[in-house]
C-alpha cells in the first residue's frame, strides 16, 4: 500500500488539512503537541474501516468539540493494483465516494463504495502487516509481527523455502478454524475435555451409575427369589424337625415315670446299710481303744526300769570327774609358783643392766670433756713460737727488694767507673782505693775500678790519683745509699743477712702450722659437742647412775666381774636379762594351760551332776504314769470285760455286710435303667424341639415377608428402568466414543498444523533476525544482538557481550528496538506487498545520539518503502538524510480561520 | 385338530441400539405381534395357541407390559397357553403367578410339570422353568410325571430350551434329549413337540414333529429366520402338518459393502433407500474399502440423512476397515497452501497406519477437508 493524499476537515481539532506523500522515503510531520499529527493516522484507519452511516463511539469521537461541522475524509492511496480516492463524510448528511483509477476505472458511491473498498483491501492490504508496522504514542512498544501474512512471505522467501509462496493466508485460516474446533472440545491449555466433551463424558459417568444402581436392584431381585426357594426348602426341613422332636419327647417322658419304683427300693436298703455300718463301727472301736490301753501300760512299764537302771551308771562317772578336778587344781598351784620366781629374776636383771648402761655412759662422758681441755690447752701452747717469729712472708719479700737492689746499685757504679790497670815493673805499687790499700807486685798487674778517688802509689816515684767523674760520683753515693736502706731494714728484723732472714721466714711459718693443727682439733670437736656440753653430759650421767638403786649383795659378785672392760660386762647383763625373759614366759605358759585344765575337770563334772538329774525326775515322772495308767485300766475293765468287747465287734460286722449286698443290688436296678442319661435326653429333645418350633416361626415369618416385598417390587418395573439405565448408558457411551472421536482428530489436526506453522516461524526467525542485527548494529554498535522466538519478538538483546531481557530493557532500548523491528520488515517484505511504516512520535526516550543513529537507518529503508514518522520537534526530521519533512502549525478553533495550507512535502536540505 | 406354537414373545424387551424415538415402537410391535398370532390362530380355526417360554423378556417387566398383553389375549378369542421359560421362571417374583393373570380371560398358565387337558382327548404334557438354573431335563421330567396317555389321546409337549442335538454345552444339565421324544412319537404316545428358546423358525430331529417356531419379532441381527408363528396341524396316525406364517413387521439387516470411489458409495445409499418399512428397519453397515476425503465427506453426510430416516443405523466398527485417503491433489485443490502443506502430508502418512492414531489421523484430515470448505456442493 502506498499513501499518497490525506485531506482531513472538521476531524477533532483540525479544520482542514491536506497531506501529499512522496511515493517513496522518509516523510516527517513535524509539530508540537495537539497539532493534530496522530489525528492524520487516525483519519487513514477511519476510512478505511468505518462506514460513513456508522455512528458508533470511535466515529462520534472525531467530530470537533465546539463545532457542529460532519468530519471528512478523503484519502488517495494505492494497493496492488489498485489506486483510488475514497471520501467519507460521517454524521451530518453522511456520503461516500470510491473512484477507482486502476487498473479500471470505477466510480461508487454509498455502501457500494465501502464494500468495494473493503474488498479491494482484503485482496491487496496485509492487515496484519499494516497494524504491526507502526509504533504508536503511548503503546508500548511490542514487538510482536506474527500476523503478517506479508511478512511471512516475505520472510519465506528469505529463507529460500520452497515451500509454497502462494496463499499463506488460507493456512492461517485453516489453522484458526481447526483451533476453533479444537477448542469446542478441549482446554485452552491442557488436554483436559471440555464443554461437549466434558457434558459427555460426565453423562457417561452418571449412566455407568445409573445401569450400576438398576442392575444392582435386579441382582437384588433375583437374590430375593432365590433365597424365597431356599426358605421354602428350609420351612419344610423344620416342620419335619419339630414334628420328630415331639415324638421322642412323649417317648421319654413315658420312661422317666417308670423309674420313680426302682428308686424308691434303692433308697430304703441303702438307708438300713448305713444304720448298721454305724453299729459296727462303734464297735470295732471300743474293741480297739481297750487294746490300745492294755498296750501303752507295758510300755510305760518298761520305760521306767530303763531310767532306773540308767540313773544307778551314771552315778560313778560323777566321782570320777570330782577327783580329777582336785589333781588338775593342785597342778596349777605349782606352776604359779614357779612362774612367781621367774617373774623376780626378769626384775633384778633389769635393774642390773640398766645400771651397767648408767656407768659405761658416765666413763664415755668423761673421756670426751678431758679431750676437749686437752685440745685447748695445745692451742694456747702453740701461740707463743708464732709470736716470737717476726719474719712474715711480706718481711722476706721486703728485704729480699731491698738487697737486690742494692747489688744493682753497685754493679751500676761499678760499670761506670774507669778500669785503672796497674802493672807493677819493678817495685810493688800500691794502690789505694776506698777498699783499702793493696799492693801489686812487681811484675803483676792488677785492675781496679776507679771508684770515687784511687791512689797509685808508687813508692816514692809517684803517687797517682785517679778522681772519678760527677756521674761516676752520683752513682757510688746511690749504691751507699742502698746499702744503708738493707743494712737498716735487716737490722729491723734482727737478722744478719739474707740467709737468716730466710731461716726466720721457715720458723714462722712452721708455727702458724703448729697453731693451725691445734684449732682445727679443737674445732672439730667442738664441732661435735661444745666443752659445756660435755660437762652437762657427765652431769647428766653421774645424776642417773646415783638415780639407780644400789646393787644387791649378790650382785656385786656378779658375772661381770672387774677382770672385764665395761663392754663386756654390759653384754653380760643384757644375756642374764633375756635369759630370764625367756624363764617368765615359759612359766607363764605353764601356769595356763594348768588352769585350762582345771576349767575343763569342773565343766565335765557339772555336765554329769546335770545328766544324773535329768535321769532322776524322769524315773519320778514315770512312776507316776505308770500309777494312772493301771488305775484307768482297772476301772475300764470293771465295765467290760475284754471277752466281751471283742465278741460284740465281730456280730455286728457280719450284719453289715448282709445290709450292704441287699443295698447294692437294689442300686444296680437303678443304674440299669440310667436315669440321669434319660432326663437330659428328655430335656435335650424338649429344648430341640423348641428351638426348632422357634426357627419354624422365624422362618415362615421371613418367608411371608419376602413374599409381600416380592408382590412390591414386581409392579415396579425394575426391568424397565434397567433397560432404559443401560440404553442410556449404550448411548452416552457411545455419544462419549463419537465426541471423543472427533476432538481428538480436532486436537490431532490443531496440533499438527500449529507444530508445522511454528517450525515454519522458525524458519523465518533467522532472516528477518539477519535483518534486524544488520540494522541495529547501525545504532547499537559492533556487537550487538537479538534473541528472537517463533513469532518474531525480541526474548533478548545482546550488547558487548551483556544479555538483557526485553522487560529489563530501558524505555527507550525498547522503543529503538521497536523501530528497528518495524523498519526491518518494512525492508524485508516485497515493496509492492509493502505498507507504510508510521512512527508516532516513537523515540521520546531516546537520546540525541540514538536519535542521530537511528535517522540514517530511516534513510536507508526509506528507498523501498514509505515511512511516516510524526514528530513533536525537530531533531528527528533533521536526522533523517533526504527526509521530506513537513511542519505543522496549530489550528486555531475558535480562531478566525486561518488553514493550514495544503502543502507537499519537499525533501529538506538536511546533512 | 390345530393349534398355534409360538415361543419367545419377549415382552418388554429393551433394544438399547434404538433411540428414544424407535423404542415405544418396538416394544408396542411386540405385543402386536401377539394380536397377529391370535389372529392367524382364529384364520386357521386353531383351538389355542401355546406360547412355548419367554413370554416376558424378564420377571421384572412390570405390570404395564403384561397388562397390555393379558388384554390382547383377552379380546382374542382363543384360549392361550403360557409357559414360564428361563427369561420368566415361575419362582416368588413371576408375574405369571398374580391375580391378574389368574382371573384373564382366555389365559392359562401352564404352571406345572406334567398333563394340562385342553379338552377331552387333547392333553399338554408342560414342562415349565421354576428357577433359572434347572438340574435336569424338564421335558424328560414333565413326561415321567405324565405317564402313559389314555389310548386315542392326542399329546402335545411344550417345553422351553436346547436340545442336545443342537445346543454346543454339554455340561449344561437342562439340555432337552432329543432322542427319547422321537421314539415316543415313533410309538405314537406322543403327536407334536412344541419347543421354545430359539429365536429363529427350525425343525429338528427326523420325526418332523419337533419345531422351534421362533420369536414372532426379531429381538438380533444374528437371528436367521425370526417373525414367524407355526400353524400345526395333529391328527393321529400322520406326521403333523406344519404351516410358517410370518407375523413380525421388524427387521435388523446387514449391509456389507466395500467402497472405493463415488459409485460404490451411492450404490449402497441406493440399497438403504430401497429397504421396505424403514421405520422399522435396523440397519448395520459393515463397511471396507477406501475412500478419498471427498467421497468420505459425501458418505457421512448421506448416511446420516439416511439415519433420520431409518429405525436405526450403525456402523458396525469391529467389522468395518474404511480407509480415507487423501487423493493426490485433493488437498491442494482446497487451495490451502503455507505451512498447511506439510501437515497434511504428515497426517496423511499417519492416516496410511493402522491403530487408534492412524484413525485419529484420517478423521484429522476428514475435519481438516470439511474446515477447508471441501465436500460442499459447488
Amino acid at each position: 500500500m502506498r499513501l499518497h493524499r490525506v485531506r482531513v476537515e472538521n476531524f477533532r481539532g483540525t479544520r482542514e488539512r491536506e497531506v501529499t506523500f512522496p511515493d517513496h522515503g522518509v516523510i516527517v510531520l513535524e509539530g508540537p503537541n495537539e497539532t493534530g499529527k496522530s489525528s492524520l493516522v487516525e483519519a487513514i484507519d477511519l476510512v478505511l474501516t468505518e462506514k460513513h452511516t456508522a455512528r458508533k463511539a470511535g466515529v462520534t469521537a472525531v467530530r470537533p468539540v465546539h463545532r457542529d461541522s460532519a468530519p471528512m475524509v478523503e484519502i488517495d492511496l494505492s494497493s496492488g493494483p489498485y489506486r483510488f480516492v475514497l471520501s467519507k463524510r460521517w454524521l451530518n448528511r453522511p456520503t461516500a465516494e470510491l473512484r477507482v483509477l486502476t487498473p479500471r476505472d470505477e466510480q461508487l458511491t454509498g455502501d457500494a463504495a465501502h464494500e468495494r473498498v473493503r474488498q479491494i483491501l482484503d485482496e491487496t492490504l496485509d492487515t496484519g502487516l499494516w497494524n504491526a508496522l507502526r509504533v504508536l504514542q503511548g503503546s508500548a512498544p511490542d514487538t510482536s509481527l506474527a500476523g503478517s501474512s506479508a511478512l511471512a512471505a516475505a520472510l519465506d522467501t528469505a529463507a529460500g523455502s520452497a515451500e509454497t509462496t502462494e496463499s499463506p493466508d488460507g493456512a492461517t485460516t485453516l489453522l484458526d478454524a481447526a483451533a476453533q474446533r479444537a477448542a469446542e472440545f478441549w482446554t485452552p491449555k491442557g488436554n483436559k475435555p471440555t464443554g461437549r466433551l466434558r457434558a459427555a463424558e460426565q453423562d457417561a459417568v452418571a449412566a455407568r451409575a445409573r445401569a450400576a444402581r438398576t442392575a444392582a436392584a435386579l441382582a437384588a431381585l433375583a437374590e430375593d427369589v432365590d433365597r424365597s426357594a431356599r426358605l421354602g426348602v428350609e420351612v419344610e426341613q423344620l416342620a419335619a424337625t419339630v414334628a420328630e422332636a415331639a415324638r421322642e419327647a412323649d417317648e421319654l417322658a413315658a420312661r422317666v415315670s417308670a423309674l420313680d419304683g426302682v428308686r424308691a427300693e434303692a433308697g430304703r436298703t441303702a438307708e438300713r446299710a448305713q444304720l448298721l455300718e454305724g453299729a459296727a463301727t462303734n464297735a470295732a472301736e471300743a474293741l480297739l481303744a481297750r487294746r490300745a490301753a492294755v498296750a501303752a501300760l507295758a510300755a510305760r512299764e518298761e520305760r521306767l526300769a530303763t531310767l532306773t537302771a540308767e540313773a544307778l551308771a551314771r552315778q560313778p562317772l560323777v566321782d570320777r570327774a570330782v577327783q580329777d578336778e582336785a589333781e588338775a587344781e593342785a597342778g596349777a598351784e605349782t606352776a604359779r609358783a614357779v612362774a612367781e620366781r621367774a617373774h623376780l629374776e626378769v626384775t633384778a636383771a633389769r635393774a642390773e643392766l640398766q645400771r651397767r648402761q648408767a656407768r659405761a655412759e658416765l666413763d664415755e662422758a668423761l673421756a670426751a670433756h678431758q679431750d676437749l681441755l686437752d685440745a685447748v690447752t695445745a692451742a694456747e701452747a702453740a701461740r707463743p713460737a708464732l709470736a716470737a717469729a717476726t719474719v712474715t712472708g711480706p718481711v722476706l719479700r721486703r728485704l729480699q727488694e731491698l738487697d737486690a737492689a742494692a747489688v744493682v746499685a753497685e754493679a751500676r757504679c761499678l760499670a761506670a767507673a774507669a778500669t785503672v790497670e796497674v802493672h807493677a815493673v819493678a817495685v810493688g805499687v800500691d794502690v789505694l782505693d776506698k777498699c783499702g790499700a793493696t799492693v801489686v807486685a812487681a811484675g803483676s798487674t792488677a785492675q781496679r775500678a776507679a771508684v770515687g778517688e784511687l791512689t797509685v802509689d808508687v813508692a816514692g816515684f809517684a803517687t797517682v790519683r785517679v778522681l772519678a767523674g760527677a756521674d761516676a760520683r752520683e752513682l757510688d753515693e746511690a749504691a751507699g745509699r742502698a746499702r744503708a736502706e738493707r743494712a737498716a731494714a735487716f737490722a729491723a728484723a734482727g737478722v744478719a743477712d739474707l740467709a737468716q732472714a730466710r731461716a726466720a721466714h721457715e720458723r714462722h711459718q712452721e708455727a702458724t702450722a703448729a697453731l693451725r693443727a691445734a684449732l682445727t682439733h679443737l674445732d672439730g670437736l667442738t664441732r661435735r659437742t661444745t666443752l659445756a656440753e660435755a660437762g652437762a653430759r657427765v652431769e647428766r650421767a653421774r645424776s642417773t647412775l646415783d638415780a639407780l638403786p644400789a646393787a644387791g649383795p649378790d650382785e656385786v659378785a656378779s658375772p661381770a666381774g672387774d677382770g672385764d672392760g665395761p663392754e663386756a660386762r654390759l653384754a653380760a647383763a643384757r644375756a642374764t636379762e633375756a635369759d630370764a625373759l625367756a624363764q617368765d614366759i615359759v612359766a607363764r605358759t605353764a601356769q595356763r594351760a594348768a588352769e585350762e585344765a582345771v576349767a575343763e575337770r569342773r565343766r565335765d563334772l557339772d555336765r554329769l551332776r546335770t545328766e544324773l538329774a535329768g535321769v532322776r525326775a524322769g524315773v519320778e515322772a514315770e512312776g507316776r504314769e505308770v500309777e494312772r495308767a493301771r488305775a484307768c485300766l482297772a476301772d475300764a475293765r470293771a465295765g467290760a470285760a475284754d471277752d466281751d468287747l471283742a465278741r460284740t465287734a465281730e456280730a455286728t460286722a457280719g450284719d453289715l455286710a448282709a445290709a450292704r449286698i441287699v443295698a447294692e443290688r437294689a442300686a444296680g436296678a437303678l443304674a440299669a435303667l440310667d436315669p440321669a442319661g434319660l432326663t437330659a435326653r428328655a430335656e435335650a429333645v424338649r429344648t430341640r424341639h423348641e428351638r426348632a418350633a422357634h426357627q419354624l416361626r422365624g422362618l415362615s415369618d421371613e418367608r411371608q415377608a419376602l413374599r409381600a416385598h416380592l408382590a412390591y417390587v414386581g409392579d415396579k418395573e425394575l426391568q424397565a428402568d434397567d433397560d432404559e439405565a443401560r440404553t442410556a448408558l449404550s448411548r452416552a457411551e457411545h455419544e462419549l466414543a463419537s465426541l471423543t472421536r472427533r476432538a481428538e482428530a480436532a486436537r490431532l489436526l490443531h496440533d499438527t498444523l500449529h507444530r508445522h506453522r511454528q517450525a515454519a516461524r522458525q524458519r523465518y526467525v533467522t532472516p528477518f533476525g539477519r535483518r534486524l542485527v544488520a540494522l541495529g548494529t547501525q545504532v547499537f554498535g559492533e556487537g550487538f544482538d537479538v534473541d528472537l522466538d517463533e513469532d518474531l519478538r525480541i526474548l533478548t538483546r545482546t550488547l558487548h557481550g551483556r544479555v538483557v531481557p526485553w522487560a529489563d530493557l530501558s524505555t527507550g532500548a525498547r522503543e529503538q528496538l521497536a523501530v528497528l523491528t518495524r523498519l526491518a520488515c518494512a525492508a524485508i517484505v516485497d515493496p509492492s506487498d509493502g505498507v507504510p511504516v508510521v512512527l508516532d512520535d516513537a523515540l521520546g526516550h531516546s537520546d540525541p545520539e540514538r536519535v542521530r543513529r537511528l535517522g540514517r537507518v530511516l534513510a536507508q529503508v526509506g528507498p523501498t518503502a514509505q515511512v511516516l514518522v510524526l514528530s513533536p520537534g525537530p531533531a528527528l526530521g533533521e536526522a533523517v538524510p533526504g527526509a521530506a519533512v513537513m511542519r505543522l502549525t496549530a489550528d486555531p478553533e475558535d480562531g478566525p480561520g486561518v488553514r493550514s495550507a495544503a502543502a507537499a512535502a519537499a525533501p529538506a536540505a538536511t546533512g | 385338530m390345530r393349534f398355534v406354537h409360538a415361543a419367545d414373545l419377549q415382552l418388554g424387551m429393551t433394544r438399547h441400539f434404538l433411540d428414544a424415538d424407535a423404542q415405544p415402537r418396538f416394544t408396542a410391535a411386540r405385543t402386536e405381534a401377539l394380536a397377529r398370532a391370535l389372529a392367524v390362530a382364529r384364520e386357521a380355526g386353531a383351538e389355542f395357541v401355546v406360547v412355548c417360554g419367554d413370554v416376558l423378556e424378564s420377571n421384572a417387566v412390570g405390570p404395564r407390559v403384561l397388562g397390555r398383553a393379558l388384554q390382547v389375549m383377552a379380546e382374542g378369542g382363543v384360549p392361550v397357553f403360557l409357559l414360564p421359560g428361563n427369561h420368566d421362571p415361575l419362582d416368588a417374583a413371576s408375574p405369571l403367578t398374580s391375580a391378574a393373570v389368574r382371573d384373564a380371560a382366555n389365559v392359562h398358565v401352564l404352571d406345572r410339570a406334567g398333563v394340562h387337558e385342553v379338552r377331552p382327548g387333547v392333553e399338554i404334557v408342560a414342562a415349565p422353568w421354576t428357577s433359572k438354573h434347572p438340574e435336569g431335563d424338564l421335558v424328560a421330567g414333565a413326561l415321567a410325571a405324565a405317564g402313559d396317555p389314555a389310548p386315542g389321546t392326542v399329546r402335545i409337549v411344550v417345553g422351553h430350551g436346547a436340545v442336545d442335538e443342537l445346543s454346543p454345552d454339554r455340561e449344561d444339565p437342562a439340555r432337552i434329549a432329543l432322542a427319547p421324544l422321537e421314539a415316543a412319537i415313533a410309538a405314537g404316545t406322543l403327536h407334536y413337540v412344541a419347543l421354545g428358546d430359539r429365536h429363529s423358525t427350525t425343525q429338528v430331529g427326523t420325526s418332523g414333529a419337533v419345531w422351534y417356531s421362533g420369536t414372532p419379532e426379531v429381538t438380533d441381527r444374528r437371528e436367521t429366520a425370526p417373525g414367524n408363528v407355526l400353524v400345526v396341524e395333529v391328527s393321529d396316525g400322520v406326521p403333523p402338518k406344519v404351516e410358517e406364517v410370518r407375523v413380525g413387521t421388524w427387521s435388523f439387516p446387514l449391509l456389507a459393502a466395500d467402497l472405493e470411489d463415488r459409485a460404490d458409495v451411492e450404490s449402497l445409499l441406493a440399497r438403504l433407500a430401497r429397504l421396505p418399512r424403514p421405520d422399522r428397519t435396523v440397519v448395520t453397515l459393515q463397511l471396507t474399502g477406501s475412500l478419498s476425503l471427498g467421497d468420505n465427506a459425501f458418505l457421512e453426510d448421506e448416511l446420516d440423512r439416511a439415519g433420520h430416516l431409518l429405525a436405526g443405523l450403525r456402523v458396525w466398527d469391529r467389522h468395518s476397515d474404511l480407509v480415507v485417503r487423501p487423493e493426490p491433489g485433493e488437498v491442494a485443490d482446497l487451495g490451502i497452501g503455507g505451512f498447511a502443506d506439510p501437515a497434511i502430508a504428515e497426517l496423511g502418512a499417519l492416516a496410511g497406519g493402522e491403530g487408534p492414531r492412524a484413525r485419529a489421523a484420517r478423521d484429522a484430515l476428514s475435519l481438516l477437508f470439511r474446515l477447508a470448505g471441501g465436500g460442499r456442493p459447488a
